[in-house]
């Protein structure tokens, strides 16, 4: 607990480079284990041994008029329990995230749930052993990832 | 004169009275914590520390509602971190409709109550839920988090409540 972490708060603005993702609004979750990722129209194909994903997401929250589209090769499959019990299977990518300036690989499940109010939650599997968060606080990262620029 | 002196005093009553506690004043909790219901000691539970969620929870099976001098008042009991089982009677304050993942809405009672976690206690209200096919028996949701706490899901049980 000595060791000096990055404050959070419990939304930030984060960025998935490899996914060609410059800037997503995500839930800041100590509640969830994986960070999860709201991800449509997911394809597995396969490239010599490699289980290759093919998804697109809506980045922003209310316009479902911009799609990216995003690879990513599949690092596991797992079994995941939401917060209302319910059990899935989903896709586990590895890809790096930016939070605060600090690129870090993580593990993101891929879901299709259209109900998820955040497109992108992150959990403690991320949020260890860089960050701390502040549930008071919204958006005290990357203030040049604030503006409006996609 | 006078009324700029008063406007200072005024200025350095509200801030060293009602200023934002900075990071250094809020205390470090761990993704679970002990919290010990009605701030009693023995009323232990397992609480998971969700800043995903807005509000907090605690797992009753079994509600009984019931009428009291015109109010709807709730019955249930849960099991503490120890075993032991333990009843609530608490008047129903309200009904809260839940937004779930699937996108259904449930409708769950709210009631009222003191929860304490390290040495901080506040009144919280509770929303009810048969939480039996989860690992814990309550969630800690940003509004008794806010301005108090800072989470490190790093750590777990960092501190033992003492509210009394």
């Amino acid at each position: 607990m000595t060791k000096k972490k990055i404050m959070v708060g419990w939304r930030e603005w984060v960025s998935l480079p490899e996914l060609g993702i410059n800037r997503i609004k995500a839930k800041i979750d100590t509640g969830a284990k994986t960070s999860a990722l709201h991800a449509f129209d997911v394809k597995l194909k396969t490239e010599g041994n490699k289980r290759i994903a093919v998804f697109k997401i809506h980045p922003h929250q209310d316009d479902l008029d911009t799609v990216i589209n995003c690879t990513a090769e599949v690092f596991d499959e797992r079994t995941v329990t939401d917060s209302g019990g319910h059990k899935e299977k989903r896709l586990v990518i590895l890809t790096p995230i930016k939070i605060c300036n600090k690129t870090i690989k993580c593990e993101v499940t891929l879901t299709d749930r259209d109900t998820m109010m955040f497109r992108m939650l992150v959990g403690r599997t991320t949020l260890n052993p860089y960050f701390t968060v502040d549930p008071q606080e919204s958006y005290l990262a990357q203030p040049d990832l604030n503006e409006r620029d996609v | 004169m006078s009324n700029f002196f008063s406007n200072l005093m005024l200025i350095l009553f509200v801030y060293f009275c009602c200023a934002p506690k900075s990071y250094a004043e809020k205390s470090i909790v761990g993704w679970l914590e002990a919290a010990a219901l009605k701030n009693k000691p023995d009323y232990l539970v397992i609480a998971k520390i969700d800043t995903g969620a807005d509000n907090s929870s605690l797992n009753a099976v079994n509600q009984e509602i019931y009428e009291r001098n015109g109010d709807l008042w709730v019955k249930f009991s849960l099991t503490t971190k120890s075993g032991r089982e333990i009843t609530f009677q608490n008047r129903i304050i309200k009904t809260a409709l839940i937004k779930m993942k699937d996108g259904n809405l449930q409708r769950r009672n709210v009631i009222e109550i003191n929860v304490c976690i390290g040495t901080i206690s506040k009144k919280i209200k509770v929303n009810l839920v048969d939480r039996s096919h989860f690992k814990y028996q309550m969630l800690i949701g940003r509004s008794f988090l806010k301005g108090d706490f800072l989470v490190d899901s790093e750590e777990k049980f960092t501190v033992e409540p003492d509210c009394r």
